[in-house]
C-alpha cells in the first residue's frame, strides 16, 4: 500500500467528516433558532471549535501527501506519473501540484480551507446570525470541492498496470519559468477568496441584516483577494511574455478572460461598496455585484477546467465540467432567490436615492460601475457566445480585435474618470469649483499633450490616454499629499488606509495604462537573417550572432544561440525539445531596461548541421518593465488599504489608554 | 440630488413584511431562465479536444495501411476493413495520454461488439513491437496493431505526437481526426454524426 495515497485520501475523508459534522451543528442551530428565537452560541462554538480546524488539517494532510509524493517521485500515483519525471527540477516538481486538473482542484480546496479557517478564527466570538449563515455557506462550498477531490478529480488514484520507471513530466510550457510557481497560486488566492464576501453577503440576506457595518466586514475580505487577483493576472501576463515567445502579454484567451471577468466585477463592487459604507447608498447594487463576482469565479473554473475551450491553460480530458455547471446553477438559483425575496427587506430605502445629472462622488461611483460592467459584459459575450453558438451554426472565432474595439471606449472613459473622481465629494460640486481643484493636474495633462503633439503624435486616443493618465497620477499624488498634511506628517496616515491605499492602487493602474498603451502602439517587430559572426541593425539596435550550440540533456535537447544586443549580453534565445513531446518550446532572450525591452526569439534553426544561419525574431517595445511594476503597485495599494482596519483601533485604544492615564494621574 | 438616508433605526433580524413586487419576480425569473438556458447549452457542449481537428485528409480516401499485426502476427490491411467504421489509433507504450484514453477505446469497442460495425486498428508510433504489444495486453486491448517502424504511415497521416486518432467510414473515407486522448463521448458523437 502506498503511504502517500493512504494519507492523501485519509485527509480528504477527515475533512469531509469534519465539515459534515460542522454543517450539521450549524443547521441544527439555525433550525432551533427559528422556533425559539434564541441563539445558543456558546453551545455551538464548543462543537465547531473542534471541527473547523480539522477541516483545514485534513486538507493540509492531503496537500502534504501529494507534495511528498511529487518530491519522492512516487509514480505509483497516476497523477505523479503524468506530471512529474525524475529529472524535473525541484521548483517544477513542487509546482506539479497545480500543473494539471486534479492537483489544481486540490490546491483550490486548500486555499479555500485556509480562507474559511481564517474567517472562522476572526469571527469565532461573534454572536451574529450573519456569521452562522456565512460559516454554513462557506462549509457547503468546501464540501463541494471536497467532493470534487474525492470523486471526479481525485489526484490520489493508483497507477493502473505496471508502475512506470519514469514519469511523463509536466507540460513543457510549465517547466520554463519560475513564474509558473507563483502566478497560479496568486490567482487562486484571488479567485477563491471571493467565496468569503459571497457567503457573508448571502448570510446578511438570510439573516435579514440591513446594518451597513457588514459592508465594512465584506470590504476586507473583498480587497484581500482582489489584490492577489490583480497581481496574479499581471504575473500571468508576465509569464506569457517570458515564455510563449510572441512578445505579447495578453491574448484575450478564454482562460485569461475567466480571471478578468471576476476582477472587473470585484473592482466595481469595491467602488460601489465605498458609497454603501460612507453614504448607505447602492446597497443592493453592491450586494448583487458581490454575488455576481463569485458566480463568475466558478464560471471561470468551469471554462478553465472542463476542457470546453481550447487554450494554453485549459486542462481538457476531464469530467468535472458537469458538476461545476450544477454548482453554477445552484449559486444562481440561491442568489436570485435572495435578491428577489430577501434583499427588499434590507434595502427598501435604496429606492429613495436618485442621482441626477450632477458632478459628485456618488455619480462617479455609478459611472465607474456602469463602465466596469460594460467591459465585463463584452468579455463575457466574447468568451461564452462562441461556445453557445457552436450548437446552432458554424464554429466562430472571436479574437483580440473584438475585445480591443469593444472595450477600448469604456476603458478610455474610465481613464478620464480616474483622473477626476478622486477629488469629488458626495455633495455635488459646481464646475468652477471642480476647475479649481483640478487646476494643477489639468495643467500637467495639457503639458503632456503639447509635448506629445510636438514630438509627432497625432492619434487622439494615444494623446488622451497619456495626458489623462498623467493627470490621474498627479491627482492621486495630490490626494496623498493631502493625507500627509491631514495626518500631520505621519507615513501611516499618508499611505495606509483606504484613502492612502486606494490612491496607490490608482497610480498602479495608471502606470499600467501608460505602459500598455506605449508597448502596443510604439512596438516594432521584425526578423533578421544572421550568419554566425554577423552583425545587423534593426530599429537602430545592433544584433550580433556569436554562436549556436545544441546540448542533449537527459530531460531535453536545447538549441541555444548566443546573441549580443548593442554589445550587451550575450542573450540566448533557445528552442527546447522534450522527449515524449515533439512540440518544441521557444525561449526568448530579453534585454530589459525600464525604458524598453528588446525581445528576441529563434524563429528558424539552421536546416543542415553545416549551415550556420538563423532567423531571429525581434520585438522592441517601450516601458514593458512598468507593466509588471504597475501590477506590484496595485497589489501594494490593495494591501496597504487594508492595514488601518487593524491599526486604527489600536491607535484609538492607545490614545484612550493615555487619556485614562492622565485622568488617573490627575486624581492622584 | 442625492437624498441621504435619515432613517437611523436599523432593523436587524426582525422580520418585517415587505411586499415583493411582481416586476421583481418577473425580472428574477427572466434572468434565471436566461442563465439556466446558457448552462443547459454549456452542459451539452463537447470538450474542445473531442471536436475533430482540421486535416487535409478529411473527406479523402484513407491512405492504405498493411502489415503484420503485433497482436497475433496475422496480415492486416486497412482495405480489408471496408464495410466497417475504423478507429485508427496512433499510440506508443511511452505515451501517458495513450494510456489514459485506452479505457474509452475499450468501452467503445465493447459497446459495438454486437453490431460488429466498428473496428479499432492501432498504429505503433516510434516504439518496439514487444513493448507496444505488452502495453496493449496490460490495458486489455485485443485489437490488431501494426508497427510503423519506418514512420511512413505517420507521415502519410500527418501524425506528429500520439495519441492521434482517425475515424474512417465504411467506404474508406477519413471522417474525423482527433489530437490528444479520445473520450467515449467524443467517439460516440463522431460516429453518431455519420451513421
Amino acid at each position: 500500500m502506498d503511504v502517500n495515497i493512504v494519507l492523501g485520501q485519509a485527509g480528504i475523508y477527515l475533512s469531509l467528516i469534519a465539515s459534515l459534522i460542522a454543517i450539521a451543528s450549524l443547521v441544527k442551530e439555525i433550525i432551533n433558532k427559528r422556533s425559539s428565537k434564541d441563539w445558543a452560541f456558546s453551545q455551538l462554538n464548543k462543537i465547531i471549535k473542534i471541527w473547523m480546524p480539522l477541516i483545514l488539517i485534513g486538507v493540509a494532510l492531503s496537500v502534504v501527501s501529494m507534495e511528498h509524493a511529487l518530491l519522492s517521485h512516487d509514480f505509483r500515483i497516476a497523477y505523479v506519473a503524468q506530471n512529474n519525471a525524475i529529472q524535473t527540477p525541484l521548483l517544477y516538481t513542487i509546482a506539479g501540484l497545480w500543473s494539471a486538473l486534479a492537483g489544481s482542484i486540490l490546491l483550490w480546496l486548500f486555499i479555500l480551507s485556509i480562507y474559511v479557517f481564517l474567517f472562522y478564527i476572526k469571527f469565532r466570538r461573534s454572536n451574529s446570525p450573519v456569521i452562522i449563515y456565512a460559516q454554513l455557506i462557506n462549509l457547503i462550498i468546501v464540501i463541494f470541492f471536497l467532493f470534487l477531490v474525492a470523486a471526479p478529480a481525485n489526484p490520489f488514484i493508483h497507477t493502473v498496470g505496471a508502475i512506470p520507471a519514469d514519469g511523463a513530466g509536466p507540460n513543457p510550457l510549465l517547466q520554463d519559468n519560475p513564474l509558473v510557481a507563483i502566478h497560479p497560486v496568486l490567482l487562486y488566492f484571488g479567485l477563491v477568496g471571493f467565496t468569503i464576501p459571497f457567503s457573508v453577503t448571502l448570510g446578511r440576506l438570510f439573516a435579514k441584516q440591513s446594518d451597513v457595518s457588514w459592508q465594512k466586514t465584506t470590504r476586507f475580505w473583498m480587497i484581500l483577494p482582489w489584490s492577489c487577483l490583480s497581481l496574479g493576472i499581471i504575473m500571468g501576463a508576465w509569464w506569457s511574455y517570458e515564455v510563449l515567445g510572441w512578445g505579447g502579454f495578453w491574448a484575450w484567451d478564454p482562460v485569461e478572460n475567466a480571471a478578468l471577468m471576476p476582477w472587473l466585477t470585484a473592482t466595481a463592487a469595491i467602488h460601489s461598496g465605498v458609497a454603501t459604507e460612507e453614504r448607505r447608498i447602492l446597497k443592493t447594487w453592491t450586494i448583487s455585484l458581490i454575488l455576481v463576482t463569485f458566480t463568475l469565479t466558478i464560471l471561470g473554473t468551469y471554462l478553465t477546467r472542463s476542457g470546453v475551450v481550447e487554450s494554453v491553460h485549459a486542462f481538457s480530458d476531464s469530467n468535472i465540467g458537469i458538476y461545476l455547471l450544477v454548482a453554477i446553477a445552484a449559486i444562481v438559483l440561491v442568489s436570485l432567490f435572495a435578491m428577489t425575496f430577501l434583499a427588499p427587506m434590507i434595502s427598501e430605502k435604496d429606492k429613495a436615492y436618485l442621482i441626477q445629472g450632477e458632478v459628485s462622488k456618488s455619480a462617479a461611483f455609478v459611472l465607474n460601475n456602469v463602465l466596469f460592467l460594460a467591459i465585463a459584459l463584452c468579455v463575457f459575450v466574447g468568451t461564452v457566445y462562441p461556445i453557445i453558438i457552436e450548437h446552432f451554426s458554424k464554429t466562430i472565432s472571436i479574437g483580440p480585435p473584438y475585445y480591443d474595439t469593444l472595450s477600448a471606449p469604456f476603458a478610455l472613459v474610465l481613464l478620464i474618470l480616474i483622473a477626476v473622481a478622486p477629488v469629488l465629494s458626495y455633495n455635488p460640486i459646481k464646475l468652477d469649483a471642480l476647475g479649481n481643484k483640478l487646476l494643477y493636474p489639468a495643467l500637467a495633462a495639457a503639458a503632456v499633450s503639447v509635448l506629445l503633439v510636438l514630438s509627432g503624435f497625432s492619434n487622439p486616443v494615444d494623446i488622451i490616454t497619456y495626458s489623462f493618465a498623467t493627470m490621474g497620477i498627479v491627482v492621486a499624488v495630490i490626494q496623498l499629499i493631502k493625507n500627509f498634511k491631514r495626518s500631520k506628517g505621519s507615513i501611516i496616515g499618508t499611505f495606509l488606509g483606504r484613502k492612502g491605499g486606494s490612491m496607490i492602487a490608482h497610480i498602479g493602474i495608471l502606470i499600467l495604462a501608460i505602459s500598455i498603451m506605449s508597448a502596443v502602439t510604439l512596438g516594432q517587430r521584425g526578423d533578421l537573417n544572421l550568419y554566425k559572426g554577423q552583425s545587423m541593425k534593426f530599429d537602430n539596435i545592433r544584433f550580433t550572432f556569436l554562436s549556436l550550440s545544441t546540448k542533449n540533456n537527459p530531460q531535453d535537447t536545447v538549441t541555444n544561440a548566443k546573441i549580443l544586443i548593442n554589445n550587451n549580453g550575450p542573450y540566448d534565445p533557445a528552442i527546447t525539445i522534450f522527449p515524449n513531446q515533439t512540440q518544441g518550446i521557444g525561449t526568448p532572450g530579453i534585454y530589459s531596461t525600464p525604458f524598453r525591452d528588446v525581445y528576441i526569439t529563434l524563429s528558424e534553426l539552421p536546416s543542415g548541421s553545416s549551415s550556420q544561419s538563423i532567423v531571429l525574431g525581434i520585438v522592441v517595445q517601450p516601458f514593458i518593465f512598468w507593466i509588471w511594476t504597475g501590477g506590484f503597485i496595485i497589489f501594494a495599494g490593495g494591501i496597504l488599504s487594508l492595514i488601518p482596519t487593524l491599526t486604527k483601533n489600536r491607535v484609538r485604544k492607545k490614545t484612550a489608554d493615555k487619556t485614562e492615564l492622565t485622568e488617573l494621574s490627575k486624581i492622584n | 440630488m442625492v437624498t441621504t438616508d435619515n432613517d437611523t433605526t436599523e432593523n436587524n433580524g426582525q422580520d418585517r413584511q415587505v411586499r415583493i413586487s411582481k416586476q421583481r419576480i418577473l425580472l428574477a425569473s427572466t434572468i434565471l431562465l436566461v442563465i439556466l438556458g446558457i448552462i443547459g447549452v454549456l452542459a451539452y457542449s463537447p470538450a474542445a479536444s473531442t471536436i475533430s481537428t482540421p486535416s487535409p485528409l478529411l473527406g479523402k480516401v484513407a491512405p492504405n495501411i498493411a502489415g503484420n499485426s503485433i497482436t497475433n502476427g496475422s496480415y492486416v490491411s486497412l482495405q480489408n476493413y471496408r464495410g466497417k467504421f475504423v478507429i485508427l489509433n496512433f499510440f506508443a507504450s511511452w505515451c501517458t495520454p495513450c494510456f489514459d484514453e485506452s479505457p474509452a477505446l475499450i468501452t467503445f469497442a465493447y459497446n459495438h461488439r454486437k453490431t460488429n460495425n466498428v473496428a479499432i486498428l492501432g498504429i505503433v508510433f516510434s516504439d518496439t513491437s514487444s513493448r507496444a504489444s505488452n502495453f496493449l495486453k496490460s490495458v486489455g486491448a485485443t485489437w490488431n496493431a501494426i508497427n510503423d517502424k519506418s514512420g511512413s504511415i505517420a507521415i502519410k497521416y500527418g501524425v506528429s505526437e500520439p495519441p492521434e486518432t482517425f475515424l474512417i467510414s465504411p467506404s474508406g473515407i477519413v471522417l474525423a481526426k482527433f489530437i490528444g486522448p479520445v473520450t467515449l463521448a467524443g467517439l460516440n458523437e463522431a460516429i453518431g454524426r455519420y451513421q
